[in-house]
């Protein structure tokens, strides 16, 4: 295989991820929680639970693997996985870890432009 | 009857008498469209192939060899030659080979290339496909193709985006798709990836195989791209040199052995293509829109993705429950710019003006924005508001900017000898008024109907300022736009912050074209200071877009329909129009595009024709004469015995009566003074004369010193077709500034210098050149199924290779009638077995070289004797006739005046789509359309006439004057009848004449209004009205004979 052959193959595997998402409605392809692109990277995540709910979130592998050790610190499920209690309830668990996570990236990306800005970068702010 | 002063065509204010004929009024079909929803494009990848082929010069146009780059992120990362084995020799092949290692390329059989390239490659990557005219190379590469077809969707509803298109197979390759394409233009074609069979693609999901949507892959055709861009048609070359990219040069000798020299010019051909991809594509992005370039189709294209990118949301997306019924009003009401001549076939002097961005300056002065950003739109009853808005309005109200913004209205009017639109078939005579293919001309005549039809104000107040009353008003809805919707972003236009527009608070189109002056301002001072040629093509690409995007939204999106065929085993749908809605089975539909709003683009150009109507009416006043208009312009006429200084003033105050109505912010006049009035090189006032046949065929010019005409502006109206027969003498290049090719405006001048000297025109010689003896060529490709499918006998003995296959093109040419043989060899008339050719050629753009004609249905050379020269082709130019006005017969010369039209039946008609004729001839005056059938009342009017005629003379003697069958009749009396119009209609002329002769109706009428007379007298006309059930207005102008006795006041009386 060239290093073209290779590029082709993963931009082919990228093109059918891209249209599986955007069959679904998803035209912005970015993880939820942190700057992630590659929509080889980037899954299906449903906050209540596949068999639920319908809306679905793009999350990178990552993030989707935090949110999973997260998850298994959570009750088990219910006999009955429809009721609306539990659907709602799984579903902020759900939207609490991803919340968490998204904290510690907008942290990390608070401290990175603070750091910008000690060495010099960056112009005034003006109000318009 | 007695009307009218003031008309504006004959002195006497006579009406003419008036002829009845059928008009045609448009109507609207509901598809099963959904409504668009739109969440987000798909975007193609970073990788891009860009493609062109070579191909033989025959009819066939087998591709020998192509060449191919395929880039990412604009980077080279493969290029190659492919070749067709089957067109290539073995000695072209070590050629190719050496040739292939010189430029660094791979050398690939065409399979190859279709398999390794154009689908694992680009395909599977979702790269951007790129050539220049696409569906040629598309079909370059097809191994078999069909005609594509209607696709159901998931949800039942009907996908016909690709009706009157071609599949094209290109893999044997199980699973692999085929590409679709279908032609709208020369321009543009939408092309996609199809599935062969239907069956779904899968891909693995994270819970195995899942299914998903088809992709349709991305298909960027420059050609299309560089109009929609430039409102421009290019060839490559010239795109190249507009785009300031290196130049392909020129290379005509196809048929030669693969050589160094062509394959070179090959390699350099698919260089050229990505290097103005690149050009282009940087100028669409700054644009800076959300719309992938793959999916702009044309100038509207650019429009509305900037609509989309200000988050306005279309009309029928937000108001989709609007009555159908309205719209069907609404469009009845539309109708095309106005053009017209009205001094004919003969040298006029003239003065020449235009409005100044007609569109954009109607939508601001009536203010329609506010309706393209609304939620939507209410309606109220505004019947006496019309009546006294008409009663009151005049010259110095129209002067009021206020006084457009009041024009949000459509008016149900009674004509009697008012001056409307009126769509008909002109050019019938009396015997054929009942066609069932109306090809329309629309002509501003008087017209006479009794049922009511639907007007826009503006053209109720051109009517007004016409025939000096008003129409009378049945009944008038006022339109109201409801609240600005949220959600509303401003743009930059053309990326550039100082051109910022805020559709919320802004008017678009007077911003837009505010920017545009100003623009074009600065490019000229730029070019006199001789700034630097970046910043002048800067400048002239940013007024050209900001050209573009004024015209591109303010009318033609508004009333775009897709026209496709209809399936034939549709049922019948239901159609609305002028009054009511009906049941019809159209052999077309009409789907809306995603902006469509049919009450904007009837107001607009309404607005438009009230724009002339005044300029008409302050011409009249000024004792002045008018030699043509052309829906934005008007060529005022000097009277016999002005002085031209006089004419120049009377003309400069008509122009100045328009400063008042400027909605833009640079001071003047809309109606300007054009180029056209003053010298080329000196820029001094020169007298200026016209000469005008008809319609859209006029040329503006000045004498020379020499006695010989100079052409200023012309029109190719009619000529587009033929080919310029001068070769290389009358190059492809940019438009002249007269607007029309070399060869057009010599073909003007010799009309002009015929007409001057009256050495009989109508009998004018047309070879003032050699090659214009020669036949008369025109270029067609095979775009569409049915244009192929008269290759259909060439090809049946033919392999695929050698057959000609869509996207083919070929020269056309015309054949002499047989009377017309006759002239040189009697024995053509009496010869049945000889029937005129249809003669075609391998393409060529040097027509000298021309060395075989055959015919395109057996393969047979053909005789010259039976081509049409050019001379022969333009004979009939100078003579063709104005049939929609008075005295506009082929050798008439001097005035038209208006007919009067009685409407005799209304029909309801949709617009068709671009129609090829076999001949080779377009139907280039007419207003196509397809009948959607006769209008409710008429219906029932005619059914009712088929009753009374059988009941008075029986079934035998109505059979034979109607030359119809008895079951004809009987079925026409069904209750619910579902007889065809065209039948009906044959029975109610037979019993039109069955009356007639029998002279029983005109005496039963004369008794009726004697008894209606005298019991009028009795007890006043408004009880005789009441006891009768109808309007006492119109019973008062039977009772004084200003109007016939209607079928319905005879029932109304037999009631009694
Ligand atoms: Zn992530």
């Amino acid at each position: 295989m060239t290093d073209l052959d290779y590029d082709l193959h993963c931009d082919a595997e990228r093109a059918k991820k891209r249209q599986k998402f955007e069959a679904a409605g998803h035209f912005v392809h970015v993880c939820v929680c942190c700057p992630q692109d590659d929509v080889l990277c980037l899954t299906f995540e449903h906050p209540a639970g596949k068999n639920s709910d319908d809306t679905t979130l793009l999350v990178c592998m990552n993030c989707k693997a935090l949110r999973d050790c997260l998850q298994r610190a959570e009750p088990s499920p219910s006999p009955n996985p429809r009721n609306v209690f539990e659907v709602i309830g799984r579903w902020l668990l759900s939207m609490a870890g991803y919340f968490g996570i998204l904290m510690s990236t907008l942290r990390g990306f608070g401290d990175f432009l603070i750091n910008l800005a000690k060495d010099g970068y960056g112009d005034d702010l003006s109000f318009v | 009857m007695a009307t009218t002063s003031a008309s504006s065509d004959d002195p006497t204010g006579a009406v003419p008498e008036a002829e009845p004929r059928s008009i045609f009024l448009r109507a609207y079909v509901p598809t099963d469209e959904p409504t668009p929803k739109r969440r987000g494009y798909p975007r193609p990848s970073d990788w891009v192939l860009v493609f062109d082929t070579e191909t033989w010069p025959d009819a066939a146009q087998n591709m020998r060899i192509g060449t191919y780059q395929l880039r990412q992120r604009g980077r080279l990362r493969d290029k190659g030659i492919f070749y067709n084995p089957e067109e290539v020799r073995d000695f072209e092949l070590a050629v190719l080979q050496r040739e292939a290692v010189k430029h660094g390329s791979r050398l690939i059989t065409v399979t190859e290339f279709r398999e390794a390239i154009l689908f694992d490659a680009a395909y599977k990557t979702d790269a951007s496909i790129v050539g220049f005219n696409l569906p040629f190379d598309i079909s370059r590469l097809a191994i078999k193709h069909g005609s594509a077809r209607t696709i159901v969707r998931k949800d039942g509803t009907k996908d016909r985006s690709m009706v009157g298109g071609f599949t094209f197979k290109l893999s044997d390759v199980e699973g692999r798709p085929n590409i679709r394409v279908r032609h709208l233009s020369r321009r543009s074609a939408f092309i996609n990836f199809t599935q062969v069979w239907d069956d779904p693609v899968y891909v693995m999901g994270d819970e195995g195989e899942e299914e998903v949507v088809k992709k349709p892959g991305f298909f960027l055709d420059l050609r299309t791209l560089a109009a929609a861009l430039t409102s421009n048609s290019f060839t490559l070359d010239r795109l190249a040199g507009f785009l300031g990219v290196g130049r392909k040069g020129t290379f005509s000798d196809f048929g030669r052995d693969l050589d160094p020299e062509l394959i070179a010019y090959a390699v350099q051909d698919t260089q050229v293509t990505w290097e103005c991809y690149e050009a282009l594509i940087s100028r669409y992005r700054q644009h800076q829109l959300a719309t992938p370039p793959t999916r702009i189709y044309s100038e509207a294209g650019l429009g509305k993705a900037y609509l989309n990118a200000m988050n306005i949301r279309p009309w029928r997306a937000v108001q989709p429950e609007f009555p159908p019924e309205i719209i069907g009003a609404i469009m009845s009401s539309y109708f095309g710019g106005r053009s017209e001549v009205h001094r004919r076939r003969e040298i006029v002097p003239t003065l020449y003006c235009d409005f100044a961005s007609m569109y954009p300056s109607v939508c601001t002065l009536m203010d329609l924005w506010r309706y393209v950003v609304s939620d939507g739109m209410t309606r109220e009853d505004w019947t006496d508001g019309a009546r006294a808005l008409l009663a009151g309005v005049d010259l110095a109200a129209l002067q009021r900017p206020e006084t457009w913004r009041d024009f949000h209205a459509l008016v149900l009017v009674k004509p009697a000898a008012d001056i409307f639109p009126v769509r008909a078939r002109y050019s019938d005579g009396p015997g054929g008024r009942y066609g069932a293919d109306p090809s329309t001309t629309i002509g501003l005549n008087y017209l006479t109907s009794e049922q009511p039809v639907w007007m826009t104000l503006p053209d109720c107040i051109a009517s007004k300022l016409l025939t000096g009353k008003s129409p009378e008003v049945v009944q008038a809805i006022r339109f109201v736009p409801k609240d600005v919707h949220t959600g509303l972003a401003p743009v930059n236009i053309a990326g550039n912050s100082a051109y910022g527009v805020d559709p919320a608070t802004d008017n678009f189109y007077k911003r837009v074209i505010d920017l545009r002056r100003e623009v074009k301002g600065r490019l000229s001072a730029a070019k006199k200071s001789g700034a630097a040629k970046s910043e002048i093509d800067r400048l002239d690409a940013e007024q050209l877009a900001l050209k573009i995007l004024a015209n591109a939204t303010s009318y033609g999106i508004f009333i775009e329909l897709n026209v496709e065929d209809a399936d034939r085993q549709d049922e019948p749908v239901t159609a609305y129009g002028v009054d009511g809605s009906f049941p019809t089975s159209p052999r077309q539909t009409e789907t809306p595009g995603s902006h469509f709003h049919p009450l904007l683009a009837t107001l607009i150009t309404g607005s438009a024709r009230l724009m002339l109507a005044i300029t008409e009416r302050l011409l009249l006043d000024e004792g002045l004469d008018w030699a043509f208009c052309d829906t934005d312009s008007m060529a005022f006429a000097r009277p016999a015995g002005m002085a031209q200084t006089e004419f120049r003033k009377r003309v400069e105050r008509v122009c100045a009566w328009f400063s008042a109505l400027n909605p833009y912010e640079k001071p003047g006049s809309i109606l300007e003074f054009e180029d056209q009035n003053t010298d080329r090189e000196t820029g001094e006032p020169r007298d200026l004369y016209c000469y005008a046949i008809s319609a859209k065929r006029y040329a503006l010019f000045n004498w020379g010193d020499d006695g010989r005409p100079i052409i200023r502006k012309a029109s190719a109206h009619g000529l587009g077709h033929l080919l310029p027969p001068y070769g290389p003498d009358d190059p492809d290049e940019p438009e002249r500034d007269t607007g029309v090719h070399l060869w057009q405006e010599h073909f003007w001048e010799q009309m002009i210098t015929a007409a001057a000297g009256r050495a009989d025109d109508d009998d004018a010689e047309f070879v003032w050149r050699p090659e214009l003896a020669k036949p008369a060529a025109s270029r067609y490709a095979a775009t569409t199924p049915t244009v192929l499918s008269w290759f259909a006998p060439f090809n049946k003995h033919r392999h695929y290779a050698s057959q000609v296959r869509p996207f083919n093109f070929l020269l056309w040419f015309q054949s002499k009638k047989p009377h017309e043989r006759a002239v040189e060899d009697n024995g053509a008339l009496f010869d049945p077995r000889q029937r005129p050719p249809k003669p075609v050629a391998p393409y060529t753009k040097d027509l000298s070289t021309i060395d075989h004609i055959w015919d395109r249905e057996t393969g047979e050379d053909v005789e010259p004797a039976w081509l049409r020269t050019y001379a022969e082709v333009l004979r009939t130019y100078p003579v063709h006739s104005e049939s929609k006005f008075l005295d506009g017969g082929r050798t008439r010369r001097g005035p038209t005046r208006r007919r009067h039209i009685l409407a005799d039946l209304v029909w309801n008609i949709g617009k068709e789509g671009d129609r090829f004729e076999e001949d080779g001839s377009i139907g280039a005056e007419d207003d196509p359309a397809v009948p959607y059938g006769l209008t409710p009342s008429h219906r029932a009017a005619a059914i009712e006439a088929v009753r009374e005629t059988k009941e008075r003379f029986g079934v035998r003697a109505f059979r034979k004057a109607a030359g119809v069958s008895d079951n004809t009749i009987t079925r026409a009396l069904e209750p619910d009848s579902t007889i065809a119009d065209r039948d009906l209609v044959r029975m109610r002329n037979g019993a039109e004449r069955l009356w007639a002769a029998d002279g029983v109706r005109a005496k039963e009428d004369a008794a009726l209004l004697d008894g209606m007379r005298s019991r009028a007298t009795e007890i006043g006309v408004p009880a005789l009205a009441a006891e009768l059930g109808v309007d006492a207005s119109n019973l008062a102008k039977v009772l004084a004979r200003t109007r016939t006795i209607s079928a319905s006041l005879r029932r109304s009386h037999a009631g009694t």
